[in-house]
């Protein structure tokens, strides 16, 4: 039986404890509490095939065997009768008997997988009555009849301490349930559609501080069944108090530039759902706007969707006392927090463009889209950049072409990009690895969009930043790769030559510049340009930043930095995207510009 | 005009600015037609002094006559929501 602990089974595949989701071994010998919530197991049927001059195996045979493997239980032997010679196969012998046994899933479909010829091996499938038939028709979720079904549960810590605020979702026959839980870390979740042996999943998302968590085929009882989450501290050693630095900064090489290269002097924008300054890592930020309240000058700390704090946190987090969990690329950039969300709309995105240009931003990180067009936006945004102010925009997580603004060719575009082993296998993360799109440990996560706009990529998986209340969440998604390149657009502006005094005039020409300078520190992974544009911008490859630490763009200019040369990484041997890659090469200047003048106008 | 809620269909915001930002006179001229149409409304007027721009309550039906009437002069779009990616 498989054990869902997630102290057992949550780990991640690296071993590097600074930044990856391998459990940390020192807290090992922690208490631990024996959740109640196992896999469920399931129910296979295994008989006898007849096939024409073979002779059928014995059912004797096929309960030994079954007998002899430690993890499989057998139920029952059913020998079906009255068929003759209707039954397949027909003919003398019969239906032959049927052995009924429980085993994991994963065992069971091992033993389908390597049974001969001459026996069947099929799960024992749920049968449901002739009503639920027409979901296989239409595909289409409907509420299924019939008395909701309390599902009792309780989300606990590694030591058992409950988890309040943590929000649990049910996944049954019909639409998934949902709930919160309370200051005992409990919650009853009402689903519809059939008994407990019909939840299919339970996904569990913390407040914050513990990684999330996915339950499979759960076996849930009556009473209150007990799901436990593992603490970001099990797995990063001396969480939250000791330095830590995400695998996506790490990925950029934040870690290996001169530490004094800070972002001071460059103003950041940050379009986004506000960001709560209380947290120990983002007292810094103290200016703001919010849009959704009459353009308040206060309101924008209050951030009820986390989103806006979590991208601040990868932007421009600051070491901060005992806190030391996150480090933001910019932790002495000014920040401005324009609040749009909840229920930001074109309007207020084009005021907070406005408002942008008005204060003389230098960078705009953008984590939002839209399905729909905006002329109007799409007008703010070339004003924008005319003015000097740089956006960076996500791509979108639609999985599908670049969305809105992010499709424009005024803005820079980013996709995601995810590496394997830095998050538990049992978290909702995992759920973003799509097999056929892994090169070596990078992966494109299957939310991404895609497209020719997409100018670069960032770590997108797995980000753990700073979220309301002092705590810290790991979450997915483009808008968590766009702070990446928003932070590094920072120090560049900043502290690279390029940007030094008569450059500092904020115009078109210098977010030109600036996206050609992030364009060319590219390391492409994946070999597919739709979805990773020309890769990861790596700090290390920034001529004229990491040879010669600058104190800040006050310092005197040196001599004007080359462009660079895009570069390319080693693909992963037998990569889906080989045939795409592009051997490892430089591109003479000239030609780089061409290519991204061409992207920009959306010719290519 | 006199399209309203029940022939119209559900209102929805639309924003509304000039094509050439500095003439406000076809702004001008749109929040005139808006006060005939029945169940229309200015949700809030927005933008930079120089770039005027309106929100309003409207059909999407009487959006599409609204920009048959004043499409060459003021682009009328759907304020679409945004989703934080």
């Amino acid at each position: 039986m498989a054990d869902n602990n997630a102290s057992d089974n949550s780990s991640g595949k690296g071993a590097n404890g600074r930044g990856n989701a391998a459990p940390n071994k020192t807290d090992a010998a922690s208490p631990t509490v024996e959740p109640t919530v196992k896999a469920r197991r399931s129910r296979f049927l295994v008989a006898a095939r007849p096939l024409p001059g073979v002779q059928p195996m014995a059912v004797d045979a096929i309960a030994t065997t079954l007998n002899n493997m430690p993890d499989v239980q057998i139920i029952k032997q059913v020998k079906p009768s009255g068929f003759g010679a209707l039954s397949a196969g027909g003919g003398g012998g019969g239906m032959p008997e049927i052995v009924v046994a429980e085993m994991d899933p994963a065992r069971g479909a091992a033993l389908r997988a390597s049974a001969p010829p001459n026996v069947i091996v099929e799960h024992d499938a749920l049968l449901r009555h002739a009503d639920d038939l027409s979901m296989a028709f239409n595909n289409a979720m409907t509420m299924q009849p019939g008395i909701g079904i309390d599902v009792r549960l309780r989300v606990a810590g590694a030591n058992g301490q409950p988890l309040p605020k943590a929000t649990v979702y049910v996944y049954g026959l019909g639409f998934p349930g949902q709930g919160v839980t309370d200051d005992k870390g409990e919650v009853t979740v009402t689903v519809f559609g059939g008994p407990l042996e019909t939840i299919q999943a339970i996904y569990v998302k913390p407040m914050a501080n513990y990684w999330d968590r996915m339950f499979e085929r759960p076996a849930l009882s009556d009473g209150i069944n007990t799901l436990q989450l593992q603490p970001f501290a099990a797995t990063f050693q001396g969480f939250p108090g000791a330095p830590y630095v995400g695998w996506g900064q790490q990925l950029m090489k934040l870690d290996q530039i001169d530490p004094s290269l800070t972002g001071q002097g460059v103003k950041v924008g940050i379009i986004d759902s506000g960001c709560d300054s209380s947290h120990p890592q983002l007292t810094h930020v103290t200016r703001g706007m919010d849009f959704t309240n009459n353009k308040d000058g206060a309101s924008w700390t209050r951030d009820t969707m986390s989103h806006g704090t979590h991208c601040a946190g990868i932007i421009t987090a600051a070491l901060s006392g005992q806190m030391k969990a996150v480090r933001g690329f910019a932790p002495m950039a000014e920040v401005h927090a324009l609040k749009v969300f909840p229920g930001g709309r074109f309007s207020d995105l084009i005021d907070a463009l406005d408002q942008a240009i008005a204060r003389g931003l230098d960078v705009v990180n953008m984590s939002l889209g839209s399905s729909e067009q905006s002329e109007l936006v799409a007008h703010k945004l070339i004003e924008a950049r005319q003015n000097g102010v740089a956006c960076i925009v996500a791509a979108g997580n639609a999985s599908g072409p670049v969305q809105f603004p992010g499709n424009q060719p005024s803005v820079l575009t980013v996709s995601a990009i995810g590496k394997l082993g830095e998050f538990p296998d049992d978290s909702y993360h995992a759920r973003t690895v799509v097999p056929n799109m892994v090169a070596g440990a990078m992966f494109s996560p299957r939310f991404t969009c895609f497209g020719p706009q997409v100018a670069v990529a960032g770590p997108g998986v797995a980000i753990l930043s700073t979220v309301p209340g002092g705590g810290y969440a790991a979450w997915d998604g483009t808008s968590m790769a766009t702070p990446h390149i928003t932070g590094m657009a920072a120090l560049l502006l900043a502290h690279h030559p390029m940007f030094r005094d008569a450059a500092k005039t904020r115009n078109e020409q210098r977010v030109s510049q600036l996206y050609q300078l992030l364009a060319s520190a590219g390391v492409r992974y994946l070999g597919d340009p739709t979805r990773e544009g020309v890769g990861v911008p790596d700090l290390q490859r920034v001529a004229g930043l990491s040879a010669a630490p600058q104190a800040g763009n006050m310092a005197t200019a040196s001599a004007a930095p080359s462009l660079g040369n895009v570069s390319f990484g080693v693909p992963f041997q037998g990569s889906p995207f080989a045939n795409a890659f592009l051997q490892p090469q430089t591109i003479h200047p000239a030609l780089l510009q061409s290519f991204l003048q061409m992207r920009n106008a959306g010719l290519i | 005009m006199t399209d309203n809620l029940a022939t119209g269909g559900s209102s929805d915001e639309f924003i509304v600015a000039g094509r050439s930002p500095s003439d406000t006179s076809h702004l001008t001229a749109f929040e005139d037609a808006l006060k005939t149409i029945a169940g229309a409304s200015i949700v809030s007027r927005g933008g930079r002094p120089d770039q005027p721009h309106l929100v309003v309550n409207l059909t999407s039906r009487d959006a599409e006559q609204l920009k048959s009437r004043f499409g060459t002069a003021l682009i009328i779009e759907r304020n679409a929501k945004l989703s934080p990616f």
